[in-house]
């Protein structure tokens, strides 16, 4: 943390760390994950912190790396794909009722992350092709078909639970 | 209704209700501080580095060194201040201790160097220092001094440290005074950067850094502004070496560590 103070840097926690932790919940299922995940992104901030120049930078390094560690969870094949075999602390809702909403919360669980992230990036970040694609480190091409997928996964998933009609289903990944 | 729009409403839902933070703030900070020290004066570095083995001369109050431990080729390097030039900005920013190193890397620097630095202060553990560029006519490269005056904070033996050498070289030379000097040699890519750390027996120190390029702004963190803003700060290659080095930025780092040390022991007193 070199040019600005550790004022600023908990400013700046306090700031984003529940936007973040929403993000991160929708990545990952689980509140206490999603706190982990964001605290371990505040805490590479931390480390990088001098190098960070301007405020644009900053908030896009901590999504960047929310989202990456996110994802290479899988690939280090840690232990969170193994705990949330079990019921997590405060899971996402379990689909306590018929309607359209509850069934796709269930089906987002049966998304791969990387679908599933661009899914949050652009559904719930609001974020273009073009910055989905620069926070993932990919292609326009590649956010727009991960988009699609993830979306056809949960048609099916949705179709497959019969609880809602696909005909009533569009979605334009891009 | 589409898709897209369940979505987006179940994300929404899916928010709505979040728990309380089981992790303080403090919980954080702690945290980046224990892995700070570990990775402190280490860099996100990639590539192969090419410096011999070294020994310096200081500038400033530091008598000839012995040879260095690595029997490389021994380079001494002093250089005359007189003739650099300097475009310092007022120290407004920054404090007695932090105006200290910056005089201190001013004079240390070559001759015919040109400094756009300014201090920096209150940063984060204390820590104290400068930060600008450093132009010798090829283009300006941000040069980077601060003081860690916090204990243990320096790792002792940074060269066999993976992570900080990262496929560099790195040499270690204790100096007369029982500091020891850390010569990191260019690393990066594209992004080059050579680092110089002056490291005290306790963990506190000195740690100067060159690059071979520039950020796009100051230092400038308004928490208020940062929910709206989403793009990067990215680093701007704007010459082909850094503009320090390895051995000239040793000397800086020398003095500035000089400056700062009897800057602290004093309570800036004397500066």
């Amino acid at each position: 943390v070199k040019p600005a103070d550790e004022a600023a840097f908990l400013d700046l926690y306090v700031a984003r760390r529940g936007p973040l932790r929403k993000t991160a919940h929708l990545l990952c299922g689980d509140w206490h994950h999603a706190e982990d995940l964001v605290q371990n992104a505040f805490v590479k901030l931390y480390v990088a912190w001098g190098r960070m120049r301007e405020v644009d930078g900053v908030d896009g390094y901590l999504r960047q790396t929310l989202v990456h560690l996110y994802i290479d969870e899988t690939r280090r094949r840690r232990h969170r794909d193994t705990v949330m075999a079990e019921p997590p602390s405060r899971p996402w809702p379990e689909p306590a009722d018929a309607s359209d909403r509850w069934e796709l919360i269930a089906a987002l669980r049966g998304v791969p992350r990387r679908q599933r992230a661009c899914l949050v990036l652009r559904f719930y970040e609001d974020m273009s092709v073009a910055q989905t694609a620069a926070v993932l480190g990919c292609s326009e091409g590649t956010v727009k078909s991960q988009t699609a997928r993830g979306l056809t996964a949960l048609r099916g998933v949705l179709a497959a639970a019969d609880s809602m009609s696909i005909a009533t289903l569009g979605g334009n990944p891009t | 209704m589409t898709l897209e729009t369940h979505v987006r409403e179940a994300f929404e839902e899916l928010t709505s209700d979040p728990p309380a933070f089981q992790t303080s703030v403090e919980d954080v900070l702690s945290a980046g501080r224990q892995a700070r020290r570990r990775r402190r004066v280490r860099l996100t570095a990639q590539s192969v580095p090419v410096v011999a083995g070294l020994s310096v001369v200081a500038v400033v109050g530091v008598t000839a060194l012995a040879g260095s431990h690595h029997g490389g080729g021994t380079s001494t390097v002093q250089f005359a201040s007189a003739g650099t030039q300097h475009s310092a900005r007022a120290s407004t920013a920054g404090s007695p201790a932090s105006d200290a190193v910056q005089r201190a890397v001013t004079a240390a620097s070559p001759s015919g160097l040109s400094l756009d630095i300014q201090p920096i202060a209150r940063a984060v553990e204390s820590e104290f220092g400068i930060d600008g560029t450093a132009n010798d006519g090829n283009g300006a490269g941000r040069v980077y001094v601060v003081f860690d005056p916090i204990v243990g904070m320096l790792e002792l033996a940074p060269c066999t440290d993976p992570e900080f050498v990262a496929g560099g070289t790195c040499t270690s030379t204790v100096l007369p005074d029982g500091n020891t000097l850390v010569l990191r040699g260019e690393n990066g890519t594209t992004y080059t950067q050579v680092m110089a750390v002056v490291i005290h027996p306790d963990g506190t120190g000195t740690t100067a850094e060159s690059d071979n390029g520039t950020f796009p702004n100051p230092p400038s963190v308004h928490a208020a502004a940062v929910a709206k803003k989403r793009h990067y700060g990215l680093e701007h290659v704007t010459r082909a070496h850094p503009t320090y080095t390895v051995e000239q930025l040793g000397q800086v780092a020398v003095a500035a560590d000089q400056a700062a040390s009897q800057c602290v022991a004093t309570n800036c007193n004397g500066s």
